[in-house]
């Protein structure tokens, strides 16, 4: 076949737009041009530093974010004086779009209107591939790099491959979005997508909400991929008409693009996983290790601290406790979702029934504060990695899950399948 | 005999005591918390040889310093917390608020006789109690044997009087008695109020008088219960004849305070005895603000914040933490719409503990980084960074200084 003349997918597209070039080619070192980046308060100074040493200005501080999400607020002397270095700044430069224990910084990106379709984000964070879901090419990188995106403008990419993810079907009752993500990570492993694409496409996508959508997104890097993208619908379009203003392009796959892989997912297939007790990849049936007991559960992170998480861990918690010597953690994504949830009465819920209420922000997932754990403990969790020391103690073992099955198991002080407490609801249309 | 030496005498199984005698006494409550209770695990089975509990209705523990934990000590030590508590059937609250709120909003009650290894204990003399802070070796010993010993104290009676002016608080009467006294003015004695302005004051108010006394060297505190006492505690049976006094009551010392022209007190770095009416610190920057603690951390503190902060915004350069004194507070603050409130005014609100009172967590200072707080110290070092400043105020001072970015007088906006 003729280079040049074959279909592009997504990502290709979108990087294509970003150089000189007409089309790129998969393995291709381009140089792009970055529409948006941020920083968080982990990597903030070294990249701040880095940025002083090129000696140059800052190339657009209206596109420069900045966020204290992790440590927030302070647990030392030493993260104040952190927060304090990105806030001079940040005054220094003029920057529009400063956040300070606002949320986490995967969700005010999309949340307060920095993220459009087409574009290209980066962010010193891993999980910056969340935005794919909103069809932006957006990826993490390390503070070096970022210091010479804010001196240029630009940064180097490899075209990645594209592995396609076709869905079909919907979710069963009492299975979620971070059920499906789980069990993919279970089929292709964490080096399964190194260094490529993923792009979910598919009927099965018209029945995924935006909350869902972000949940699949944010946990792509788990497998290694560069990024994870969706398709642009009506369910993006309505997420993005009260937040963003600019004009998108409609960009989807060519229907002859190339693809390195197709996986196809019945997602009605799909039942409750669980991840860990050390990998993420190390994915279970819950069921298989029903009735483990536990000590602790957390509900929040970039991956399902959101409203409809909040919801359905509300529907679960409403008039129950949680089990006694058993600690529930909850932390809201962001702000404007601690006031939803407080409006629906969800907040209230929680403290009824025993739950740890933290201010919104990386809370647990980060490992620093908000309920760290002990050698020997067990928790279940909504968040994204379950590495050996991730929420506190080496020894600790840490089980990643729905939001749902969290909700479920600090109840019975157990892993506890929500399937049963779903049932009998009507199937999703 | 005062009030507090007839509940010690009773205690005692003593018809009389006198101040300086030593005492043995029964104790109603035995109170520790998660920064206390790990030297009692260290000592209890170990040191003291004990291997049961004295009495496990009357001992109380409460995570609140380093609730939810930040590192994987605390975490260990909240493990070896609920173990312990676990193997001798103590009641522990894990989430539920600040210790002295908890002791207050489940547990004391009038003529009772507390002993807890925090030094804020003193807090429960708003109740006609008589509460006193110890060691956690001597907590240790009353968890095992359910007494303790002490010395009688001497009274110090301050009889305030007059109507509370508008923007003055209980808060600014307690640093303004503190600034007279100075930090060893009542060391090792009793500091008793009374007067005519303490029918005007809430339990609440009371609380917050009674839980700053530590900061004088009190060893406990004193409000007589009155009419107000009494509806408080109306579902709770106390023998309130005991209050009666059969004999007058003798005073080592009497204080007369009139509130008519007080004007907001703020305590300035580094001691709380530094204390300063509001105009002589007005205008200096701050960079954060914080509200909460066992001094002021309740409803009608949160309410009084609310007045400055309503369709306000926190100053850009200014952290307002928020964190209620305990989880009910929480669950009223939410129902009343104070916290969405807080929320919008972009206020940080933190889970119920002791928080950045006492700089463990949830809002740490940097060096040269400047807070003004409803809390009842400010120790260099305190809130974190040594080379920090903190300032102790009124709720309703720390909430306008949140929007102005600077200490100024709420009574310019009240």
């Amino acid at each position: 076949m003729i280079k040049g003349s074959m279909g592009q997918t997504a990502t290709e597209k979108i990087i294509a737009k970003h150089t000189k070039q007409s089309r790129v080619t998969p393995g291709e070192i381009v140089s792009v041009t970055v529409d948006r980046v941020f920083s968080h308060d982990i990597f903030a100074t070294t990249v701040i530093r880095e940025f002083q040493k090129i000696g140059k200005p800052l190339w657009r501080p209206q596109d420069v974010i900045l966020i204290v999400d992790h440590d927030v607020p302070s647990t030392s002397a030493d993260s104040g004086a952190i927060y304090q270095e990105m806030t001079d700044f940040a005054i220094k430069w003029g920057l529009k779009n400063f956040y300070y224990g606002e949320g986490v910084c995967h969700q005010l990106m999309p949340e307060k209107g920095h993220v459009g379709p087409g574009e290209i984000i980066i962010g010193t964070d891993s999980h910056t591939v969340t935005y794919g879901a909103l069809g932006a090419l957006a990826t993490g990188v390390g503070s070096t790099e970022m210091a010479a995106i804010w001196s240029s403008g630009t940064i180097w990419l490899k075209v990645p491959e594209t592995i396609r993810v076709v869905l079909s079907g919907a979710l069963q009752n009492g299975v979620f979005a971070k059920d499906l993500i789980l069990h993919l990570i279970g089929l292709l492993g964490s080096d399964g997508c190194t260094y490529k694409a993923l792009e979910f496409d598919g009927p099965g996508v018209a029945t995924l909400s935006m909350d869902e959508r972000l949940t699949i997104a944010n946990m792509v890097v788990e497998m290694g991929a560069k990024n994870g993208i969706f398709p642009v619908d009506d369910i993006t379009r309505a997420y993005l008409s009260s937040r963003y203003f600019s004009d998108y392009p409609d960009i989807s796959s060519d229907a002859d693009a190339q693809f390195c892989r197709v996986i196809s997912l019945d997602m009605s297939s799909i039942s409750p996983k669980l991840s860990g007790p050390k990998r993420v990849d190390d994915i279970h049936d819950l069921q298989s290790l029903a009735g483990m007991t536990i000590h602790q559960g957390f509900i929040g992170s970039c991956t399902n601290g959101r409203l409809e998480d909040l919801r359905i861990a509300a529907r679960i918690l409403a008039g129950q406790s949680v089990a006694p010597f058993v600690k529930l953690i909850i932390s809201p994504a962001s702000r404007s979702i601690y006031l939803q949830a407080m409006d629906e009465g969800l907040i209230k819920i929680f403290l009824q029934a025993g739950g740890v209420v933290t201010n919104p922000g990386c809370g647990l997932c980060f490992g620093k504060l908000g309920g760290v754990l002990g050698a020997g403990e067990v928790a279940i969790c909504s968040n994204n990695r379950n590495f050996p020391g991730r929420l506190g103690h080496p020894d600790a073992h840490i089980y990643l899950a729905s939001p749902a099955s969290v909700a479920l198991s600090v109840i019975t002080g157990k892993i506890t399948s929500p399937i049963s407490f779903f049932q009998g609801e009507l199937e999703r249309s | 005999m005062n009030i507090t030496e007839k509940i010690i005498a009773k205690h005692a199984n003593l018809l009389q005591v006198h101040p300086g005698e030593v005492v043995e006494v029964a104790v109603d409550w035995c109170m520790a918390n998660d920064v206390t209770i790990p030297l009692t695990i260290a000592l209890f089975e170990q040191e003291f040889k004990f291997d049961a509990i004295a009495n496990r209705d009357k001992v109380i523990f409460i995570n609140d310093h380093r609730i939810p934990a930040d590192d994987i000590n605390t975490a260990e030590a909240h493990q070896k917390i609920r173990n312990f508590a676990n193997k001798y059937g103590i009641k522990l609250h894990e989430r539920d608020g600040v210790c002295h709120q908890i002791m207050l909003e489940n547990y004391v009650k009038p003529g009772d006789l507390v002993v807890a290894a925090d030094s804020h204990t003193c807090s429960y003399g708003s109740i006609g109690a008589v509460a006193i802070g110890m060691g956690s070796t001597d907590i240790t010993a009353v968890i095992g044997s359910g007494k303790t010993w002490l010395k009688v104290p001497e009274t110090i009676q301050i009889v305030l009087d007059g109507k509370m002016p508008k923007g003055v608080f209980a808060k600014d009467v307690i640093l303004y008695v503190v600034k007279m006294l100075t930090a060893s003015g009542a060391t090792y004695k009793t500091v008793e109020f009374c007067g005519s302005l303490i029918a005007q004051l809430s339990i609440s108010e009371r609380f917050t008088l009674c839980n700053m006394v530590i900061e004088v060297g009190g060893k406990s505190a004193m409000i007589h219960p009155d009419e107000i006492t009494r509806q408080y505690f109306a579902h709770t049976q106390v023998d309130w004849n005991f209050f009666n006094l059969d004999q007058p009551a003798t005073y080592a010392q009497q204080i007369q305070i009139c509130v008519d022209d007080l004007e907001p007190q703020v305590a300035s770095p580094h001691y709380v005895d530094n204390v300063k009416p509001i105009s002589s610190v007005q205008g200096i920057a701050i960079d954060q603000a914080f509200l909460g603690s066992c001094t002021n951390g309740r409803l009608d503190d949160l309410q009084e914040a609310a007045h400055f902060l309503r369709g306000k915004k926190v100053h850009p350069g200014v952290r307002l933490l928020v964190t209620p004194a305990s989880v009910t507070i929480y669950q009223q603050a939410l129902q009343s719409g104070l916290i969405q409130l807080f929320m919008e005014a972009g206020a940080i609100i933190n889970h119920p503990g002791c928080s950045t009172c006492w700089g463990a967590s949830q809002g740490s200072l940097a060096k040269g980084q400047r807070m003004i707080s409803t809390a009842n110290r400010n120790f260099k070092g305190r809130a974190g960074s040594p080379d920090s400043e903190i300032y102790l105020a009124s709720p309703a001072t720390v909430a306008a200084s949140a929007v102005a970015g600077k200490i100024i007088d709420p009574r310019g906006d009240v």
